[in-house]
């Protein structure tokens, strides 16, 4: 981690993968590489193929097409060896609930091969980093949701990976702790470990990725910078009209003539891109109000309205 | 994440590798020391409720069988049953609640750990325990007037035998099923192995599609020849019991909606005839006992 990568090429490669699960197309013709040191954020609502992402990257699930090379190896074939550099953090808590906190870093330790004599070191070292220390000893059913998580976390870097994934790490976590998390992950990335981390939630994405890459279908339909992606798709400026259906299907109507994109927001609907309407536009709309467009207006638009 | 050196790690991968062995087997022990007082306890009591009521029971009635005394008899029937007991059950619910409930596997596996290995670290656990657990109702019998021969030094040894087979049955089976209850079919009819139907049908996001093929096909391999192994070496002592215990498979039988017994049969019988099972149908003279009780193994 204090010693950068040398290698060359991306951390992670994936061109041309598919992956069918019976009718279902959980990845659909996938591509997407993710350089070292940098972290991806991978945006999408839920069922775009994230998490097949995710295990195809492990090796526990098996491409039907394409090819997946991770730190280097080729995945599936030679995944072992990439997984001894890696630390995953699933979406669902899968710790070991009969034992402690410190019984299932050592556990993780042993299997990471970290030599025996730096155990201790090692796991010590993830207590603290997940702010455990004090609760070393206890079990895992004693603890909060929020430590779980951090324990899950630590698990994942008890043996200082080049490359973590976090699948949906701060889902269902109270404000204080996501902010705990995050800080944690933005410590990484200042040392240099190469992070995939997907997430539905935007702000997320916003302010711990370097680069956003949103899925939709089993493929990547956007990537970029996060303020790249707002410019080229949701412009800097939206506005924003509350009223009856009947108003806010005038409002559409008006401004996807004008060429302006929109989506609905619950009972509103955000005209993108304002800070290129027409004055006259603008005065037919009535009165909104404007506010700074956000990546949520790009997944939206990008991953559709409605739930399939 | 301090920033010191990341550790270095090493630079040739093996297909089996002994870390990767040794830390599961470590894991098994931490979590093993939290139910091993249970396991003990029943691995006691249980033969001797048995040897109780047979050989204070029906024992009065009968002195001997095929030149066995009664309680050499029941004896010898314990350790099997216990060898059943500690291997097959663990081998289904412990893995099952692992592999789909708790997730551990799917930790295990994102962990620089093969399904090979899993499988092979889980099933040597598994019978190492039946080795041990499945000895303690020979040591019991003992005391019921049982006499120690050299011979039977090499019961532990033949029981991890025999509990590697039922591990990897009760693995095997584990990738089968559907859900824990379809277990029921095979707990009270067993020698019809096929019973929780197929889990090959289409599934978004299956627990570990890896268990569910090449480790079927390991341990497939693996449980007929080990059960076949086993079938052999136990069932030739302790067969000769078949008919009493075949009852209560008969009764257990019973229990089932008609129609499912009726066909479960004629299915049998026709694999049977076929000649496909041999190894079930042998089997089937001392698995049935696993109808008659539960296991005592906390899953998990």
């Amino acid at each position: 981690m204090a010693t950068p990568p040398v290698e060359t090429g991306p951390a992670i490669a994936l061109t041309g993968v598919v992956k069918r699960f019976g009718r279902i197309t959980a990845v659909n013709e996938l591509d997407l590489d993710v350089s070292y040191g940098t972290v991806l954020g991978l945006l999408g609502p839920n069922g775009a193929g994230k998490s097949t992402t995710m295990r195809l990257l492990t090796g526990q699930t098996e491409p039907d097409e394409g090819t997946i090379s991770v730190l280097g190896q080729p995945v599936p074939e030679r995944s072992k060896q990439a997984r001894l550099r890696m630390g995953v953090v699933p979406q669902q808590d899968n710790l070991d609930t009969e034992l402690t906190t410190r019984q299932n870093l050592d556990v993780f330790a042993s299997l990471y091969r970290i030599p025996r004599g730096e155990r201790r070191k090692a796991v010590d070292e993830a207590l603290a980093l997940a702010m455990l220390t004090d609760r070393a000893d206890a079990k895992v059913t004693e603890l909060s949701g929020g430590m779980r998580r951090r324990l899950l976390i630590a698990r994942g870097l008890v043996h200082r990976p080049d490359l973590v994934l976090l699948d949906e790490p701060t889902v269902g976590l109270d404000p204080q702790v996501r902010q705990e998390l995050w800080s944690l992950i933005d410590r990484l990335r200042t040392e240099g470990v190469t992070i995939l981390m997907s997430t539905h939630y935007i702000e997320e994405a916003e302010r711990l990725a370097d680069d956003v890459a949103v899925m939709s279908h089993g493929r990547v339909v956007a990537r970029g910078a996060p303020l790249t992606l707002l410019s080229e798709h949701a412009g800097t400026e939206a506005l924003e009209f509350f009223g009856t259906p009947d108003k806010l299907g005038r409002i559409e109507a008006l401004s996807r003539a004008a060429g302006l994109p929109t989506r609905r927001t619950g009972p509103s609907v955000s005209v993108l891109r304002a800070e290129s309407a027409p004055a006259a536009l603008v005065e037919s709309l009535g009165s909104g109000s404007r506010r700074a467009a956000t990546l949520e207006d790009v997944f939206v638009l990008l991953t559709g309205e409605r739930l399939e | 994440m301090t920033d010191t050196a990341s550790h270095t790690a090493p630079t040739t991968v093996r297909r089996y590798e002994w870390v990767a062995f040794e830390a599961i087997w470590v894991r098994e022990l931490t979590l093993f020391r939290r139910y091993w007082a249970s396991t003990t306890f029943s691995a006691i009591v249980q033969p001797t409720i048995y040897l109780l009521a047979f050989g204070l029971g029906v024992g009065t009635l009968i002195t001997s069988i095929n030149g066995l005394s009664y309680v050499e008899y029941v004896g010898t029937g314990t350790v099997a049953m216990a060898v059943l007991f500690a291997s097959a059950f663990p081998g289904m619910f412990s893995t099952f609640v692992r592999r789909v409930f708790q997730r551990s596997y799917d930790a295990l596996l994102a962990a620089p750990v093969d399904i090979e290995e899993l499988v092979l670290a889980e099933g040597t656990w598994i019978a190492a325990k039946a080795g041990i657990f499945g000895s303690i109702p020979l040591v019991v019998t003992f005391f019921f007037g049982l006499t120690p021969t050299w011979g039977m030094l090499f019961v532990p040894f033949i029981a991890f035998l025999a509990g590697l087979g039922w591990a990897y049955f009760g693995m095997w089976q584990s990738t089968v099923v559907k859900t824990i209850d379809a277990f029921t079919y095979i707990t009270s009819a067993p020698g019809t192995t096929r019973a929780g139907g197929s889990s090959s049908g289409a599934s978004p996001t299956p627990p570990d599609p890896r268990l569910g093929a090449a480790a079927r096909r390991s341990v497939r391999t693996a449980a007929i020849s080990a059960r076949k192994r086993e079938a052999h070496q136990l069932c030739r002592d302790v067969a000769q019991d078949a008919s009493p215990r075949r009852d209560n498979g008969d009764r257990a039988h019973a229990r089932l909606p008609d129609a499912h017994c009726l066909s479960e049969r004629r299915r049998r019988d026709g694999l049977v005839a076929r000649g496909r099972s041999r190894v079930m149908h042998e089997g089937h003279a001392h698995s049935i006992r696993i109808g008659a009780s539960r296991t005592n193994e906390p899953i998990g």
